[in-house]
């Protein structure tokens, strides 16, 4: 997330830091509402399209959430502490299985989403009830 | 260098407060990066971190505006290396030297051949902007200096004496002068000149951490309207030196050279030509105002257009205004042609047309300054485009047929356009603006 991958703008996912869950959001296209960063796709897709770096902003795809590459630097999938439910629905399977790969099969389940809230004070109380593992990881920013 | 989110994201209190008006402090902190808010609406921050912050968020390079209102030219403001990375800003203003070894004849000469030289190109006016003075010692400065103020044109007035320099800006009442004392100058002089006339003052050394040195005393003494020159004895070390000078303000984050660039190829030859290939680099490569010993329409007209290729913004693309152009005096038996809003495709278009000598009505259309083709590729160039066109313009008060001519390489939409305009025949122009002239001459309403 420091020098992050350059998109063209036409990503389906934007991943954004969230520093107080110490984690990582992201939010797919065709989820219209607001996100825990206080941004919506539309104006995150503005922060990273057209080539621009901005660290802590990455453009990626829905396949991408359970390669293993994902937020390599970062620790990987452990970072996610919230996603729409929309796109968790949708990569169901392969994020079970990717969350059995890395050891932490009840993870999907610790990852919150626009039913437990939109901001970033809302979802902590929640990653901090199932601990979340990003909560232990070493700071973000 | 531009502050990125999250480094504003660092300094900002993290309470998500919402009293700047945005959900969290990391919208915030997008915002005032992308520079649609101020960071003084957050009502929580420091006073160490609010001072760090501006300071970071300053441009790398400072803006000098020289000349009075209508003559006005920016020095220095740029923020990148490569014109890829953004754009760049200000163009450097090029000039001639007006020495005071040059016999009345000659001064008036140059003078003139300067001020003659305006070139009208894709709607812009090309010229050289800056007249140099420079004083011998000879007793003819301060007349030399009232003839080139004369001309409207900005100024760069140099002399190795302080009183001199005062006297010749008291002249150039209305307008801001570059002031240069000339010579191995003390700060403190400098300092002293530039407050008197609270004008922009050059600083010259040998060596750029001569310049740093003097900049850093300068601006400690509140003098911030800086131009630094580089002195050299070859372009070598001329190339070198711009090159540093702008490394060490974008990318060493180096405060005391983050100031325009003054470069003279006038001082490095006396042969025209040389010093044109010299100017050539100059403006390539970071300066901020070039000066050559004088200039012809051979000489001023490339550095011109190389100038405009560099500092045009390559983030828009060149567009003409939508609408109705007319070419000539067209009557009411005048061919009807349309065409792209690219700059490029409209100067080239409306230019062939006025080379048949057949008066004409242009249709422009938006296509957001694409080319014909691409345009008709993006779906940005099509019938039901053209035909609201047609209707707003209100072209049929204006002609008596019903003949459109439409560019040959969009055959394809020819037919939709039939349809779209009722009672309109759609002809089929060249494909190539080449040969508009030909088809023109043998058009028939």
């Amino acid at each position: 997330m420091v020098d992050p991958m350059t998109t063209c703008g036409c990503c389906e996912c934007v991943a954004v830091v969230l520093p107080l869950c110490n984690g990582v959001m992201t939010v797919n296209r065709d989820y219209k509402g607001d996100t825990p960063c206080g941004m919506k796709f539309t104006t995150l897709a503005g922060t990273i399209g057209g080539g621009k770096q901005t660290p802590g902003f990455l453009g990626h795809s829905k396949f991408n959430i359970t390669q293993n590459k994902f937020l390599a630097a970062e620790g990987g999938l452990r970072r996610l502490v919230w996603m729409p439910k929309m796109l968790k629905d949708e990569i169901m399977e392969r994020l079970q299985k990717r969350c059995q790969e890395i050891g932490c099969p009840d993870l999907p389940e610790k990852i919150a989403d626009e039913t437990v809230g939109i901001t970033e004070e809302q979802i902590l109380p929640f990653l901090q009830e199932r601990k979340h593992p990003a909560l232990e990881m070493e700071p973000l920013i | 260098m531009a502050l990125k989110p999250l480094d504003i994201f660092k300094h900002l209190p993290k309470t998500n407060c919402k009293e700047c008006g945005f959900p969290t402090c990391l919208a915030f902190a997008m915002q005032v990066a992308l520079g649609k808010t101020e960071l003084a609406n957050c009502t929580q921050l420091s006073e160490e971190s609010k001072k760090r912050l501006s300071q970071a968020s300053s441009p790398p390079i400072r803006t000098i505006t020289l000349g009075s209102e209508k003559s006005k030219v920016n020095l220095g403001g740029e923020t990148v290396m490569f014109r890829h990375e953004k754009t760049f800003y200000n163009p450097p203003p090029i000039g001639i030297l007006l020495s005071e070894g040059l016999s009345d004849e000659e001064i008036d000469r140059r003078l003139e051949k300067f001020c003659s030289l305006i070139y009208e190109r894709v709607g812009l006016t090309l010229q050289g902007e800056v007249i140099a003075v420079e004083d011998k010692g000879q007793g003819r400065f301060l007349a030399t200096v009232k003839k080139a103020f004369n001309t409207g044109k900005c100024l760069l007035l140099i002399s190795p004496e302080a009183e001199n320099l005062i006297k010749a800006a008291e002249i150039c009442q209305g307008t801001k002068p570059l002031l240069f004392l000339a010579g191995q100058v003390p700060t403190e002089k400098l300092a002293q000149v530039a407050k008197a006339t609270s004008l922009p003052i050059v600083v010259s050394s040998n060596t750029l951490e001569g310049i740093a040195k003097m900049t850093a005393v300068l601006s400690d003494q509140g003098v911030t309207d800086l131009v630094i020159y580089p002195e050299v004895n070859s372009v070598g070390t001329l190339l070198k030196n711009l090159v540093l000078i702008r490394r060490a303000a974008i990318h060493g984050g180096v405060r005391q050279l983050g100031y325009p660039v003054l470069a003279m190829p006038a001082r490095l030859t006396d042969d025209l030509l040389t010093q044109t290939m010299y100017a050539c680099l100059a403006i390539a490569k970071y300066a901020s105002l070039v000066i050559l010993s004088d200039l012809s329409g051979e000489i001023l007209f490339p550095l011109l257009l190389e100038r405009l290729n560099l500092f045009t913004d390559p983030q828009r693309p060149l567009a003409t205004v939508q609408g109705l152009y007319e070419i000539g005096q067209p009557g009411r038996d005048a061919p009807l042609l349309v065409t792209s809003n690219f700059s490029l495709t409209y100067f080239i278009v409306s230019g062939e047309i006025q080379n048949s000598r057949v008066p004409a009505y242009l249709l422009v259309v938006d296509t957001e300054g694409l080319s014909v083709l691409t345009a008709w590729a993006a779906d940005k160039l099509n019938a039901e485009k053209i035909a609201t066109l047609v209707k707003q313009t209100k072209i049929e008060e204006k002609i008596d047929h019903r003949t459109l001519i439409l560019p040959g390489v969009v055959a394809g939409i020819a037919g939709e356009l039939e349809e779209e305009l009722p009672g309109w025949k759609i002809l089929l122009g060249p494909r190539e603006a080449a040969y508009i002239p030909v088809f023109l001459k043998n058009w028939k309403p």
